[in-house]
């Protein structure tokens, strides 16, 4: 471990710091002049900022739901909701995306991070407050967005729906962000970087980095041609890759040693998947334009960052499993081991299908078809929402100082969600493959392909009716666990937070 | 780590495994206590050798369908692209009905239907029709050239359109086929051997054969049943019996239009 | 459009530069020196390594 000295920046930057920070540990540990904070200190100046990402998450988590339920209603039902027009399939779609993407998904992966960040920094988080205030202009941004794009207003840009007047709203709360984040690094007290930093740290740098390329590139002064799509793409795939993937891995990487009390089976291969992936990944989106009328080495070279992407896949699957092996059965006992390592092995499997469906062979047959919307699920669903689900449920009891109050409704949760992701994703996948086939078919009539597909898209909206059981269960919990937190302090809880029982008590 | 029943809390639903057993505690950091090789186990050769194949692929791949990294080369395949797979060789006709069946879906589809049904009120059918499974093309090629109008009797006890309603009319679909003889060769050819049809494919020159004696018919002139009947359905098209009496000079025409064969056949059955 | 140019240019230029920056500081920090201890870091003294947290429901204990 290097113990650099501090440079005067952040010596004022530490200013920010509360004044009796680390006097609750036992920490003789003094690195750079900063003191390592207790857990419990800094799981408590995480409060606010976090509960308030994942809350707000959390509600547009439901919005987005009910917006998918109609959206898949729709397609083997037209005329369901038909008299309202600002309902129409288009809108309430990208309706949908943006919601469970901007306002769900990424809100809660600020929430994780900061709450990982300053966990693995050994610090308070520094003034909490300009974090929230983050937050409530990243809501307003989200909500005009949203309301645009029912308006009418979308831009039509894949997964850039949101009208032009929204955009800076969310760029500048995302900013303070992601500018927090790093503050945050450079206070740290622990001087060694464990692999999750790595991950976060390159999230955070990343998005902006697309986010405000594709927003120069497509809306403000728009390329032309192919470009527009190739850019489009390369933007689509990467939030997905260089956002969500990151902050995903990041949370297995910390919660699967943390919930079984063992290290990493191996950091050099964590190193290694996170080097590779950094590399690879930002190659990848043009796979998406197989056969369109790119130069042939745009696409050929995405194919081959594709298949590349294997090597962080196969690494990073490797360290989870021998890091978890004879500890499986743990995940009866921690709803958050559960969540975690269904979303682990769900990175594996959305990242070979999707390896397999950037081949030009697989993709002539599985392009426009339900198998894209599948592998779409299974990777922001069945990966990065269980992560984060199996996240909160780490994060949530201690940052509130509150027990989870029903058992129950973990559990339904968890079997709403993971039946119905399997449910979704499997079906579709087939019936996306299927339904290729029938379309190459010259001599199958396109109208017989749509037949085909109603009975499998009626089964996808009972999936996702599953997920909404699910959700609703998870949130009831969430507002039981708050209404705890307003009640009187009652008890003592050692479960979790052990030793931290004594100091609270005395508190209050 | 303790089990409810033996909880002294075990009472309050509350604290389910909140009681720590010491013992249970210690052993467990006991058990778990950490491997010197762990968080520092070297990669596995079998990773790294996975991973050279994988680099080696990636390279080999990019080399042979970069296109030669040229901006203006979009196929993977600069150098033509390899023979075409077997199934669709086998039948020699499949890419002129696969042409023929995208124009008649997206043209006469609309009235005919996909499945050459028909739609009542519209069009009459043609899947199964004698008209569509005659002996040559020749009454089919006037139908889509100039269109066809009036009562039409498909498979002798189908009547359509009995009234003679005049709304009901089918107009020229040359324009809207693509307007070339190659074009009406594919869609009849897609209409004769679909659904169960059984007529023989049709060739671009017997579209033109079938086309040369109406070439300076106006397009908006439909047939009716009766005009049509009296072209025979195969052979050259000439009207068997010419609709009003032609002057000597069309008559020599239309004569020395003809194949010898069936001129000197002709001429034999008028001097009789 | 120089604006497009400039700013493409420019990332170009930049991107890669960052990342060989973070890798040359990462490795002149040390941050790759001691991987054992780098997988330790997500324990502490009030929850080493052993200690299992979250196993909060009643599962079957063997």
């Amino acid at each position: 471990m290097s113990h650099q000295s501090q440079t005067p920046r952040s010596q004022t930057l530490r200013a920010l710091l509360p004044g009796d920070v680390g006097a609750g540990s036992g920490g003789d540990v003094q690195t750079g002049g900063v003191q390592k904070a207790a857990l419990a200190e800094i799981d408590a100046s995480c409060r606010v900022p976090v509960l308030f990402f994942f809350l707000s998450g959390l509600g547009w988590l439901i919005a987005g739901s009910l917006l998918a339920i109609v959206a898949s209603i729709k397609l083997h039902s037209p005329g369901f909701l038909g008299a309202w027009e600002w309902l129409g399939f288009a809108n309430v779609r990208t309706a949908h995306l943006n919601t469970v993407i901007y306002g769900f998904a990424s809100q809660v992966s600020v929430g994780v991070s900061l709450w990982l960040m300053c966990r693995l920094c050994r610090i308070p988080l520094p003034a909490p407050g300009l974090v929230t205030v983050a937050n409530l202009f990243y809501n307003l941004g989200v909500t005009v967005g949203v309301v645009g794009i029912l308006r009418g207003d979308s831009t039509a840009i894949e997964w850039l729906e949101m009208p032009r007047y929204a955009t800076p709203i969310l760029f500048v709360s995302y900013a303070l962000i992601a500018v927090w984040t790093i503050v945050t690094f450079r206070l740290r007290a622990e001087r060694h970087l464990y692999v999750s930093q790595w991950y976060l740290l390159a999230a955070v740098l990343w998005f902006p980095w697309l986010y405000g390329t594709a927003q120069v590139m497509l809306l403000l002064e728009p390329v032309r041609g192919v470009v527009q799509a190739a850019v489009n793409w390369w933007f689509a795939h990467n939030v997905l890759g260089l956002w969500f993937t990151p902050i995903g891995l990041a949370s297995i990487y910390y919660f699967i040693p943390k919930v079984i009390g063992r290290p990493i089976h191996s950091y050099y291969l964590s190193v290694l998947g996170f080097w590779s992936l950094a590399l690879f990944y930002n190659w990848n989106g043009m796979h998406h334009l197989v056969g369109g009328p790119l130069p042939a080495w745009m696409i050929t070279i995405s194919i081959v960052a594709s298949v590349m992407m294997l090597i962080p896949v196969i690494t990073v699957a490797i360290n989870h499993h021998f890091t978890m092996l004879g500890h499986f059965g743990k995940m009866r006992q921690s709803p958050t081991l559960r969540f975690i390592v269904f979303g682990a092995v769900s990175y594996t499997l959305a990242s070979l299908q999707g390896v397999a469906s950037a081949l030009r062979s697989v993709s002539e047959v599985t392009h426009f078809t339900h198998h894209t919307i599948a592998h779409a699920h299974l990777g922001m669903y069945a990966f990065f929402t269980m992560v984060m689900f199996g996240a909160m449920y780490y994060i949530l009891p201690r940052i509130t100082q509150r027990e989870w109050p029903s058992n129950g409704l973990i559990s339904l949760h968890f079997w709403g969600v993971a039946l119905g992701i399997v449910l979704y994703v499997v079906p579709m996948s087939l019936m996306g493959f299927l339904q290729g086939t029938k379309l190459n078919d010259p001599t199958i009539r396109f109208l017989d392909v749509v037949q085909f597909t109603l009975p499998w898209l009626k089964l996808r909206t009972v999936a996702g009716l599953l997920l909404v059981v699910g959700h609703v269960a998870f949130v009831g919990n969430v507002a039981w666990l708050l209404v705890r937190m307003f009640e009187p302090y009652r008890k003592p809880v050692v479960r979790i937070l052990t030793g931290e029982a004594e100091t609270l008590a005395a508190g209050k | 780590m303790s089990n409810p029943k033996e909880s002294p809390n075990a009472s309050s639903p509350l604290d389910r495994g909140e009681q720590h057993d010491v013992t249970e505690l210690h052993a467990a950091v006991l058990r778990e206590k950490p491997d010197p090789v762990e968080g520092f186990e070297p990669v596995n050769l079998w990773v790294v050798a996975g991973i050279a194949g994988l680099l080696f692929w990636g390279g080999s791949y990019l080399t042979q369908y970069s296109g030669r990294f040229e901006a203006n080369e979009f196929s993977e395949f600069p150098h033509g692209k390899p023979a075409p797979v077997a199934a669709v060789a086998a039948d020699p006709l499949a890419a002129v009905k696969r042409d023929g069946m995208l124009t008649y879906n997206a043209v006469c589809a609309l009235c005919h239907g996909e499945d050459g049904a028909g739609k009542a009120g519209v069009a009459p059918p043609l899947a199964a029709s004698d008209w569509v499974n005659a002996d040559g093309p020749n009454r089919l090629v006037r139908i889509v050239r100039h269109g066809l109008k009036g009562t039409v009797k498909v498979n002798k006890d189908v009547t359509w359109n009995p009234a003679n309603d005049p709304s009901i009319v089918m107009g020229s679909q040359w324009e809207a086929i693509g307007a070339s003889n190659e074009k009406l060769a594919a869609v009849l050819t897609y209409v004769r051997t679909a659904w169960g049809n059984t007529g023989a494919p049709v060739t671009a020159q017997m579209v033109a054969d079938g086309l040369a004696p109406v070439k300076d018919r106006s397009a908006d002139d439909n047939w009716t049943q009766e005009d049509l009947l009296k072209v025979p359905a195969s052979g050259s098209g000439a009207p068997a019996v010419a609709s009003a009496a032609p002057t000597p000079d069309q008559i020599k025409a239309q004569l020395l239009a003809l194949p010898d064969d069936q001129r000197q056949a002709l001429l034999k059955e008028l001097s009789k | 459009m120089p604006v497009i140019s400039f700013i493409l240019l420019g990332s170009v230029v930049l991107l890669p530069a960052v990342a060989l920056w973070a890798l040359r500081w990462a490795t002149a920090a040390g941050q790759f020196r001691c991987p054992d201890k780098a997988a330790l870091l997500p324990f502490d003294e009030s929850e080493p390594v052993g200690v299992e947290t979250d196993l909060i429901l009643g599962g079957n204990r063997r």
